[in-house]
């Protein structure tokens, strides 16, 4: 196997390390901004793809697939994103004749199309949220309120509109498929009763070509802004044995219909009742595996790779403490989760007992603009769920990041809250409790007088800034 | 000085080897050392902490402030001249040279980090000066279009 890996930052890191550890030569893709960056560095050989914009790099499928003939890759794994649930992609790979690390190019369209998701599962029993693929006005009207339109070829929260009265249901119906269009370049809808507040959990799984699916268990994963994760832990609080294994068979069952091979992750919505429904599948690696590797010791990225290779999933294991990720990006949460592009100056990362960090980026790294948000995955992995929150906790005081703000600070606070603790956070619970922080009063004295001293100079000396805006007279005037 | 740090007014003032920080009546006493790059090493009671300085922002342990000096009364007053508030790419642009313009409208639509931010009209007026063509890379400081206040207002 010679691995290419098409893709970049953490993860593209986190695939890379997992096929050295394989014995497999390795080829990084890179854009402009990323010549410089620690996972062209950590392969083997790397190719320029081209241009910063991602249609021009890392979604261009040409450039891609002439870097892999180049190479004489025989593999190629998508990571997350970019690609990776592009059915033509795969399709495309394969018919390069290279074998594609991840599920067939039909389970993936399955998936990617919402709709079809839906009544793939709801035909083998998997409970799906009550609702409609023809959501017009009279049907909606009739189906009640508040209810949820969300686009078909959608995810990450795009072309999705909460509807609470009548009043707004067509505006609504015309502003998700206008951003569904957009974004997607497919403006089809479909509309569910909106459970909430709902807790969003979901299940591992791992398939392997002989037709075998196994689950690895739950992550629960309700600390979210616009509905995108921030903390994710293993095993989901308070989910009883009997909820876990109805949760983990039905996502077993999901996945087996639709010939699952690989990683692969099925989402759920908990509603208040306990009942549970299918959200959706995400038809490749995660972001938040490594919290599922930790308690299980199960390196997935291996998997994954071995199960391209035709080796049998392993016999599930027993999940031994708890973990849970924290996701740093640069964003300004006090802004409003402002995106936050810029220059690394500092970037020092946390260690010690239990803690691990998946990092694609090093101290003095530009982060682009062009890019997500995601800097590093700050993991940890303990005895039981206080000691995870405390040694988070501990992990995230050690971080020192300077040049860009992050979202440390805000889940630094968020392991704090009585509602992390009791474990009870549902995904509509961020957004409120991040715009009603201050912040932190330290910080505030800190920046006043580091701001201070660089704008006038240590001790009484005028920086050069200073020096520059003065008059002559002002500066001959301390010589008096 | 006197420095506005998100809504709230402190005073600095500089003492050997650092700062002192007047702040609700306190004052508190930082240790500064500059360490290059817009970073500077600032240690208190309450701990030690790498700040970064970027112009009118500055940050400390994974928080972002906007800080300016606070200047004579009056200054600072809206232009009405919108600007980026991060590196971005223009993403859409909703509005024409001379469009009259209601409080809150969209007119700009820049995309970071594949989320998108939303340049709206501070208040009521007519767009003038629009430099944004889609695709575009800018930056703040980049004057992207300007909402010219009515007369009679």
């Amino acid at each position: 196997m010679k691995l290419l890996v098409a893709n970049r930052g953490e993860i593209a890191v986190r695939v890379l390390r997992a096929a050295r550890e394989l014995g497999a030569p390795t080829v990084a893709v890179y854009s402009d901004a990323d010549r410089d960056a620690l996972h062209v560095r950590l392969a083997d050989e790397a190719v320029h793809l081209g241009p910063t914009p991602p249609a021009e790099s890392y979604l261009n499928a040409g450039r891609l697939l002439a870097a892999a003939a180049a190479t004489g890759a025989t593999h190629l794994h998508p990571g997350y994103g970019f690609l990776s649930e592009n059915a033509d992609f795969a399709r495309a790979v394969l018919a390069a004749g290279l074998c594609w690390v991840g599920p067939s190019p039909a389970a993936i369209a399955t998936m990617g199309d919402k709709a079809a998701a839906r009544r793939a599962m709801a035909a083998v029993g998997v409970p799906v949220v009550p609702g409609t693929e023809s959501p017009d006005v009279a049907t909606l009207t009739a189906m009640g309120f508040p209810l949820v339109v969300k686009a078909v070829a959608g995810g990450g929260g795009r072309g999705m509109r909460v509807v609470r009265e009548a009043s707004g249901l067509e505006e609504a119906l015309a502003g998700a498929a206008r951003e569904a269009l957009a974004a997607f370049g497919d403006g089809r809808l479909y509309a569910e009763s909106l459970i909430e507040p709902a807790r969003h959990i979901e299940v591992q799984v791992l398939g392997d070509q002989s037709g075998q699916v196994i689950a690895l268990g739950a992550r629960e994963c309700s600390v979210q802004r616009r509905s995108q994760k921030l903390l994710e832990e293993s095993p989901a609080p308070g989910l009883d044995t009997a909820a876990l294994a109805a949760m983990e068979a039905a996502a077993v069952r999901g996945a087996r219909s639709v010939g699952y091979v690989g990683a692969g992750t099925v989402e759920f919505l908990l509603a208040p009742t306990g009942a549970f429904y299918f959200l959706e599948m995400n038809t490749r690696i995660q972001v938040e595996h490594g919290v599922t590797e930790l308690v299980t010791g199960i390196d997935l990225v291996a998997a994954q790779l071995r199960i391209a290779e035709g080796a049998r999933v392993p016999e599930p294991p027993i999940a031994r403490g708890h973990a849970i990720e924290a996701r740093i990006c640069a964003e300004d949460v006090a802004g409003g989760f402002l995106p936050s592009p810029g220059q690394l100056l500092r970037f020092r990362l946390p260690a010690g007992p239990g803690v691990r960090v998946d990092s694609g980026f090093e101290e003095g790294d530009p982060v682009p603009d062009a890019y997500d948000s995601l800097l590093c995955k700050v993991l940890v992995h303990a005895e039981d769920r206080n000691a995870a929150i405390a040694r988070l906790s501990r992990a995230l005081s050690e971080l020192d990041i300077a040049g860009v703000p992050t979202t440390a600070p805000l889940l630094a606070r968020v392991l704090a809250s009585g509602e992390f603790a009791a474990g009870t956070i549902h995904t509509r619970w961020l957004e409120p409790f991040a715009a009603g922080l201050q912040p932190n009063p330290d910080a505030v004295e800190a920046i006043a007088a580091g701001w201070a001293f660089a704008n006038a100079g240590g001790a009484g000396t005028p920086s050069c800034a200073a020096m520059a805006t003065a008059t002559p007279w002002q500066s001959l005037g301390s010589w008096r | 000085m006197k420095l506005r740090i998100g809504g709230e007014l402190l005073r600095a003032e500089a003492v050997p080897g650092g700062m002192r920080v007047f702040r609700d009546g306190r004052e508190l006493e930082f240790a500064c050392t500059d360490l290059g790059n817009g970073l500077v090493r600032v240690v208190g009671a309450s701990g030690t902490f790498t700040v970064w300085v970027n112009g009118a922002r500055a940050g400390a342990r994974g928080e972002a402030l906007s800080v300016t000096r606070e200047l004579a009364r009056g200054a600072g007053a809206s232009t009405g001249t919108l600007s980026p508030p991060m590196p971005a790419t223009v993403g859409r642009v909703l509005v024409v040279e001379g469009e009259r313009v209601a409080t809150g409208q969209a007119l700009v639509v820049l995309v970071a980090m594949k989320t998108e931010i939303t340049l709206r009209a501070p208040y009521e007026g007519r767009v003038v000066g629009l430099r944004a063509t889609i695709g575009q890379n800018v930056r703040p400081g980049d004057r992207l279009v300007q909402v010219e206040r009515d007369e009679t207002r």
